[in-house]
């Protein structure tokens, strides 16, 4: 109980000693609003607005009628290129595709020749090369087809395909990157936060002053985690409720209470963790270089840019001793599929456990460098 | 010592960490016919690398629950009576359930699905006597695959995270290294003496400009000898272009250095201000031709775009100094303009 209400005093010093920081204040707020909104406008994942440069070579009616088949939100209006300025037009990366429609193609077409159209893929953009020469492709057959004025095929089709995407019906990026955007501001800051305020207070010295004053370690490291702790889900909160849901109008399937209880969870580990590192670091540059590492891998490895599934093995298990992993899983069950408790108990046992050998592993580091 | 370790590490853990390889799609059907035809059907997904099949669904409820839990990424539901339907030609409609909370995974599971049942349809129609419809339409598509044919990630990803790993530590370590004086009054020395503001800046901007290009050499060594890749390009155009980018990103770290007055902001800030734009805003994940909004823009004003083209161009394009010029230019002035902004943001006295 002594311990508690220690902690809490302290704590509400750590929070008052934060708000004197207005740059502090000011990139919690930016990493939850700006950050999260810029994100998800900007960079897709899906085929969006992709740049296609086109060399016609034909000039006929079917290759402007291709040209302006290629249509919004998914592709820009086509460039036209010469070819000896498609290289160009590759190297700087202003074209992601290129058509090359060849002299004559309309004539040949008409006489039933089967002309070869060149699409060239610039195969280093490697998120929309393949489904982008997928798209162009069909809507080339399908320009061909109504040109030719194909009579639609009457024999029924073997079989049909119900194709339904569950959860994000049009593969919208940008909810999926708001949300993990979230995710990963959550991460980065609880470690820095936390972190740094321990070393903060090594580098000036006032870690000695708590020293003499009659308090446990616990007690000082318990302060830092509930003060920074707070601060973060308070802030990650009012992005998920007012930024995601209501500004972007995103929408979140999920429980938010939910949501904030996992959040809670993954903060006692990540805070942990940043106390952690700052034990091991002795000052605040070494600190960076330390825990810049640890959050990038993170938050790149763990699920929310590329799926977990398509890495080593090996690092898919290494992956999962990061509390991040599992809270990715969780926040995507939750927020994107409509998952109650049931569904993601597991992760949160996995958080809740690994947040507890952190804190263990913390306390322990975190007592022997108060003592040393 | 940390300095070079870090970023070394990250290469292996970015390198093959990140892939866009969709593969091994965690798949499952629901069987509801079980005859000959419904199961050659779920076998064509069995068979392609592209999916990996889970145990087979109970019902609909299994199917929702395994999708929710994540579990299961595609689902199949073949209907009753599809064998017969198939052979009296009638035209049975199968279900694909695919999971689009990840949209770029969904999109590309979608494609596959359609891809392999496409597939199976043009068998079956064949092996029953009728045409293959998709052979109607007389025009050819020469799909070719510049630069990447065999479509590994690993070749755009890591020119890409040498571009990323480049601007995170540099620009955090040269704002820390003035911030720092700051904080321990060190920098008192620079208000009382009569050491110019630019002579200030490049001295704290050339030990980290020296640190990050020993880390590119590094890193590059890494890319070619652990990784496999080949400098398909200009080595010397390339080394030009990590110096520009290394000066550059150090000068952003100056330019932060100026506005913050401790050690976590630089830091934190820093680290949030420059891995939005090199991640998301440069080309690495996203081209940067597709941007919407201000945020092409963000990107060009800083280095990262320019050199994630020098970097991908000199990797995999193998492009020379000739077609590299205006990224290098780029690269050049967007250095100097950030040194200049410190040195104008940069007070002779401390507030």
């Amino acid at each position: 109980m002594r311990t508690l209400s220690a902690a809490f005093w302290l704590g509400l010093k750590e929070i008052a000693s934060l708000l004197r920081d207005p740059v502090l204040l000011f990139l919690i707020v930016y990493s939850f609003s700006i950050a999260v909104v810029s994100v998800a406008r900007g960079a897709r994942m899906e085929v969006n607005n992709a740049a296609v440069g086109i060399v016609d070579e034909d000039g006929s009616s079917l290759s402007r009628a291709i040209a302006a088949a290629l249509l919004e939100p998914r592709f820009q209006p086509p460039i036209p290129l010469q070819l000896d300025e498609v290289d160009e037009a590759f190297t700087l990366a202003r074209s992601t595709f290129v058509l090359d429609v060849p002299p004559d193609f309309e004539r040949d077409i008409l006489a039933g020749h089967t002309p070869d159209l060149g699409l060239a893929v610039d195969a280093t953009a490697i998120a929309q090369a393949g489904s982008g020469a997928g798209y162009i492709s069909q809507i080339v057959q399908q320009e061909v087809a109504t040109f030719l004025s194909l009579a639609p095929d009457t024999t029924p089709p073997a079989f049909t395909l119900a194709v339904r995407t569950a959860f994000n019906p049009n593969l919208d990026s940008q909810s999926f990157n708001a949300v993990m955007q979230m995710v990963n501001s959550v991460s980065i800051l609880s470690i820095i936060l936390t972190g740094a305020a321990v070393i903060r207070e090594r580098e000036h010295g006032t870690l000695e002053h708590l020293l003499v004053m009659p308090l446990r370690p616990l007690e000082v490291m318990l302060a830092k985690i509930w003060a920074n702790g707070l601060i973060v889900l308070a802030a990650a909160t009012f992005c998920l409720t007012m930024v995601i849901r209501w500004f972007m109008a995103v929408p979140i399937a999920g429980s938010t209470g939910l949501f904030v209880a996992g959040t809670a969870l993954y903060l006692l580990a990540v805070t942990s963790l940043g106390i952690m590192l700052a034990t091991i670091a002795r000052t605040m540059p070494q600190f960076g270089l330390l825990a810049i590492p640890v959050f990038v891998v993170m938050n790149l490895l763990s699920g929310s840019s590329t799926p977990l599934d398509a890495m080593p093995p090996i690092l898919q298990w290494l992956m999962q001793a990061s509390p991040s992993t599992h809270f990715v899983s969780f926040a995507q069950g939750v927020l994107y599929r409509g998952a109650g408790f049931e569904i993601v108990w597991p992760q949160m046992l996995a958080i809740l456990a690994l947040g507890g050998v952190f804190f263990a592993i913390a306390l322990r580091r975190f007592r022997t460098a108060l003592f040393a | 010592m940390f300095a070079v370790l870090g970023p070394v590490l990250l290469m292996v853990a970015f390198g093959y960490g990140i892939s866009f390889d969709v593969e091994n799609v965690a798949f499952a059907a629901l069987d509801q016919d079980q005859t000959a035809e419904s199961r050659a059907f779920v076998e064509e997904f069995r068979g392609s690398r592209y999916f990996a099949e889970q145990p087979e669904l109970v019902d609909l409820a299994d199917l929702d629950r395994q999708l929710q839990a994540g579990a299961i990424k595609v689902g199949l539901v073949v209907p009753p009576d599809f064998g017969r339907d198939l052979r009296a030609g009638r035209s049975p409609e199968i279900g694909v359930w695919i999971d689009g909370a990840m949209p770029f995974r969904g999109e590309t599971a979608r494609s596959y699905a359609i891809g392999i049942a496409q597939g199976f349809g043009g068998r079956s129609a064949r092996e029953a006597g009728l045409d293959d419809r998709s052979a109607a339409v007389p025009v050819s598509i020469e799909t070719r695959y510049r630069y990447n044919q065999e479509f590994e990630s690993v070749r755009a990803m890591v020119p890409g995270v040498l571009m990323l790993l480049l601007v995170i530590v540099p620009a955090m370590l040269t704002a820390l290294a003035v911030v720092r004086e700051k904080e321990t009054g060190g920098i008192i020395n620079f208000y009382v003496t009569p050491t110019r503001r630019l002579e200030f800046l490049v001295g704290k901007q050339l030990p980290y400009v020296g640190v990050a290009f020993v880390s590119f050499v590094l890193l590059t060594l890494m890319a070619v000898f652990l990784f496999g890749l080949e400098i398909r390009g200009n080595l010397p155009t390339l080394a030009l272009g990590a110096l520009l980018y290394v000066f550059g990103t150090t000068a952003v770290g100056l330019v932060f250095s100026t506005f913050v007055n401790s050690q976590v902001a630089a830091m934190f800030g820093t680290a949030i201000a420059t891995t939005i734009p090199a991640i998301n805003f440069s080309g690495f994940m996203v081209p940067v031709s597709s941007l919407e909004g201000a945020t092409p823009w963000i990107g060009r004003l800083f280095p990262s775009a320019w050199f994630q083209i020098v970097s991908v161009g000199s990797f995999a394009k193998g492009s020379g100094p000739g077609e590299l010029m205006l990224p290098l230019l780029a690269l050049a002035g967007l250095a100097l303009a950030f040194l200049f902004l410190a040195a104008l943001l940069l007070r002779k006295r401390a507030v």
